[in-house]
């Protein structure tokens, strides 16, 4: 288990620091976007200003040399040299467009110095040959030139900013997808966990004990399944050794006892502690996924921030389930403080402790006069206090009525808890019971009420089971032996009660 | 110009010609900027001239398609141009405003040099070619009347279609000149594009044409004839470089020597072979000029 959840960590940190980089990435690239914006409309006003340049000329020419009419010309000539040097920082690090602003600046240079000085010359002192020459002159072709220029450029520019944002949102997307399946992994290693426990050690255990209670009462025959290879395995072929040898020695059977009491306590401790080391690595995620939503979350695009919510919203669901199978491991085993405790009590604490959620839903909840019985108060005030809970919880939503009753059958109480609420497919009233087993995904919830339930039940040797149809409500059944009956009855009732 | 880019450039090609060499008279020089006017027979002077240079150690910075006379002339008197190849005819007339023709090639190179020295920029020696207009014929016409000079078109016993830029049919040293120079009568004027008149003269749609006497196509004398112009009525046009006194002075005597050495080998014959590389066989100037400076042993 120290090795799984360390494994666990490390796979959290290593997500983590995928998504930092992620983030980072494309913030990066978001600035380089950002630059070759920059570049292209720095790009955009030397290019006005070269064509400033030429229309200038033009002017100057076709008016026959009125100064005002140089005026464009001069302006442009006085501000592209700083124009370029600006462009050209601002792609440095893209050395094709580096290259290509580089040239840009030659050609203006070759335009002012080879082109546009001697033209405004000629004009000034032999204007009819300028106007002729210009008619003819490579002006536009060289500014057609250095616009084609540009456009390479901006080209350019524009491939590296997408090529930037393509890489780092790919980058995200991996990064995201490794957080997804890291917390894929990790919810399924709880479930896994989970069902493993229920499946492979409790259930087992289980049989175990119930076949050590049937052998309890005298029924020597009772043997608990020994294919496994692993420890439960061993459990059931010691505990079939065990009921063997019993057929031979009664004596030996205090032993084997104590013996299979002690691996059970050891196997609670074990669902104990490795739901315990579950919630370290689980608080490392929260505290970093919170860190990322405090600081981050602006840096974010939507979907980014869509992951990044399901991932806050399933590592708090991770807790519940963590703190659901840490309770469900507790619960049910060691001694029962029984006391004899009158049942409209509990019922009355367990409405006080779902007051709110009673007034809430504005239902009704009415009983009839119920017994005492001889149970551990907590553990049954839990047990009709999940009842409520779901009646008040599966219930369409005007006004609820729940009815709890109590009705005396031969050797033991039975108790009902009835709503009117959405009621249970028939085919589906064993599974509820199973730990994490929910119905239908709207509603809130872990599915482990029901379990713990039936484990405080079973645990005071009595059943619980569901009647009810779908849109019909339903009716929650549960037995608990009669106290005053016990001596003469149980012995008839009880062994076909457990484990039921 | 778009098509040289894809020809593959000789051995020793453009990377060797764009560095300077590492000795020689002109190595630790200031830079030159050499220009040429736009059309290619000035890229490839402006290549062989930058060329041999920079063979020579000196640092030219080549800055071809400049433009027409009246600008590339003004850039090099202003100073932002250094030295560009002009012709002396041109010169002397689109600059000196001689409206007389000369009467001889050395005249006319003696007026040019004066109108460039006036303005500080020296006129070094002319090649012995000249790229003038001329009046060609197709060898089939010529032999068939006996024409060898352009006065023989007066025995042609039909009208002469003369196939000429626009401009040409006004000027002196053109249609008019024709007429009055050489007396012919039996002439019509077909306008046309010029470098379109090979094809008007293979095809018979013009009888003769005007045309540069530097034309690659005039390689074939099985397919042309230059008629004589006895009375030099097209004028001098050897060309020469035109160098900024100062930067000659800047330069030293190998820059001046090193440009003369190449005018002196440019002869008719050489400059058509060499036009009809680059513009009817689609050679760069960059490598026609490099093969043309190592033959020489100018490089
Ligand atoms: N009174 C009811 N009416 C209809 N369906 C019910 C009722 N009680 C339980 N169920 C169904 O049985 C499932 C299991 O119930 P359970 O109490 O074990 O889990 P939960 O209520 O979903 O979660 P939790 O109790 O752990 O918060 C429920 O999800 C629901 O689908
Ligand atoms: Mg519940």
């Amino acid at each position: 288990m120290v090795v799984a959840s360390g494994a666990f960590a490390l796979l959290i940190a290593a997500v983590f620091v995928l998504l930092v980089f992620a983030i980072r990435g494309q913030r990066d690239s978001a600035n380089r976007a950002i630059r070759a914006q920059e570049a292209i409309s720095a790009g955009n006003k030397l290019e006005k200003l070269a064509i400033d340049l030429e229309t200038g000329v033009r002017g100057y020419v076709a008016s026959g040399a009125k100064p005002v009419f140089l005026e464009p010309y001069s302006a442009a000539r006085q501000a592209y040299p700083a124009q370029a040097r600006e462009l050209e920082a601002l792609v440095r690090d893209n050395p094709a467009a580096s290259a290509t602003a580089q040239k840009i600046t030659g050609s203006i240079n070759d335009y002012v110095d080879l082109y546009s000085i001697p033209m405004i010359s000629l004009a000034n002192d032999k204007i009819d040959v300028a106007r002729s020459v210009i008619v003819n002159g490579t002006g536009p072709q060289r500014i057609q030139a250095i616009r084609g220029q540009f456009q390479q450029l901006f080209n350019s520019e524009r491939a590296l900013a997408d090529k930037r944002t393509s890489q780092a949102s790919s980058r995200a997307s991996v990064a995201v997808g490794f957080g997804i399946g890291g917390l894929v992994i990790g919810l399924s290693a709880v479930l896994v966990l989970a069902i493993y426990l229920a499946r492979s050690v409790v259930r087992p255990v289980r049989e175990v004990a119930a076949g050590a209670e049937r052998v309890a009462h005298g029924d020597l025959s009772a043997r608990a399944p020994d294919q496994r290879s692993d420890e439960l395995g061993d459990l059931g072929r010691a505990f079939n050794t065990m009921a063997a040898s019993l057929e031979h020695s009664r004596d030996e059977v205090a032993a084997r006892t104590a013996e299979l009491e002690r691996s059970n306590a050891e196997l609670d401790q074990f669902a104990a502690v490795t739901s315990h080391d579950l919630k370290e690595p689980l608080q490392t995620v929260t505290v970093f996924a919170g860190l990322l939503d405090r600081d981050y979350r602006e840096l974010l695009d939507d979907s980014g921030k869509t992951f990044l919510d399901s991932i806050l919203a399933g590592t708090d669901r991770m807790r519940t389930l963590i703190r659901d199978l840490l309770e469900y491991s507790r619960v049910g085993h060691g001694e029962l403080q029984r006391e004899p405790v009158p049942m409209d009590e509990l019922l009355d604490r367990a409405r006080d402790n779902l007051a709110g959620r009673i007034a809430e839903k504005s239902a009704t909840l009415t009983s009839d006069p119920l017994p005492t019985v001889d149970v551990d108060p907590k553990q049954l005030c839990q047990v009709l206090q999940n009842l409520l809970s779901n009646a008040l919880k599966f219930s369409d939503d005007d006004a609820p009525e729940v009815h709890v009753s109590a009705a005396l059958f031969p050797g033991e109480w039975r108790f009902s808890v009835r709503d009117n609420g959405i009621g249970i497919d028939p085919r589906q009233a064993e599974r509820i019971f199973q730990p994490f087993a929910r119905l239908g995904a709207s509603k809130e919830g872990t599915g482990i009420g029901l379990a713990i339930c039936q484990k405080i039940v079973e645990h005071h040797g009595g059943r619980i089971w569901v009647e009810g149809r779908p849109g019909s409500g339903s009716v929650f059944h549960f037995t608990i032996p009669d106290s005053a009956s016990t001596e003469d009855r149980r012995p008839a009732t009880a062994p076909a009660g457990v484990g039921a | 110009m778009l098509v040289l880019a894809f020809v593959p450039v000789a051995c020793g090609g453009s990377s060797a010609t764009k560095t300077a060499a590492a000795e020689g008279p002109g190595v630790g020089k200031p830079p030159v900027t050499f220009g040429t006017k736009n059309f290619p027979e000035q890229f490839l002077l402006g290549e062989l001239y930058a060329q041999a240079l920079r063979a020579k150690g000196f640092h030219v910075n080549l800055k071809s398609d400049v433009g027409a006379t009246e600008i590339i002339y003004r850039a090099l008197t202003l100073g932002t141009l250094d030295a560009y190849p002009e012709y002396t005819g041109i010169l002397r007339t689109v600059i000196g405003d001689k409206t007389t023709r000369a009467a001889s090639p050395a005249q006319a190179y003696n007026d040019a040099r004066q109108v460039a020295g006036a303005e500080g920029v020296a006129m070094l020696n002319p090649t012995p070619f000249q790229d003038r207009d001329v009046l060609a014929v197709t060898a089939a016409f010529a032999r068939r009347y006996h024409l060898r000079a352009i006065a023989d078109l007066a025995k042609v016993p039909r009208a002469i279609r003369v196939s000429g830029a626009p401009e040409f049919r006004t000027r002196l040293e053109g249609y008019i000149g024709l007429k009055r120079v050489y007396g012919l009568h039996n002439l019509v004027f077909r306008p046309r594009r010029i470098g379109t008149q090979y094809a008007a003269l293979d095809n018979g749609t013009v009888d003769a044409a005007d045309a540069f006497s530097t034309d690659g196509q005039l390689t074939s004398t099985s397919k042309y004839v230059v008629l004589k112009d006895p009375k030099n009525m097209f004028g001098f046009e050897n060309e020469a470089p035109l160098v900024r006194q100062k930067v000659l002075d800047m330069e030293g005597p190998a820059f001046a020597s090193t440009l003369n050495a190449v005018s002196a080998t440019l002869t008719t014959s050489l400059m058509r072979q060499m036009n009809a590389s680059v513009v009817l066989r689609g050679a760069s100037p960059t490598s026609v000029a490099d093969r043309f400076l190592r033959d020489h042993h100018l490089k």
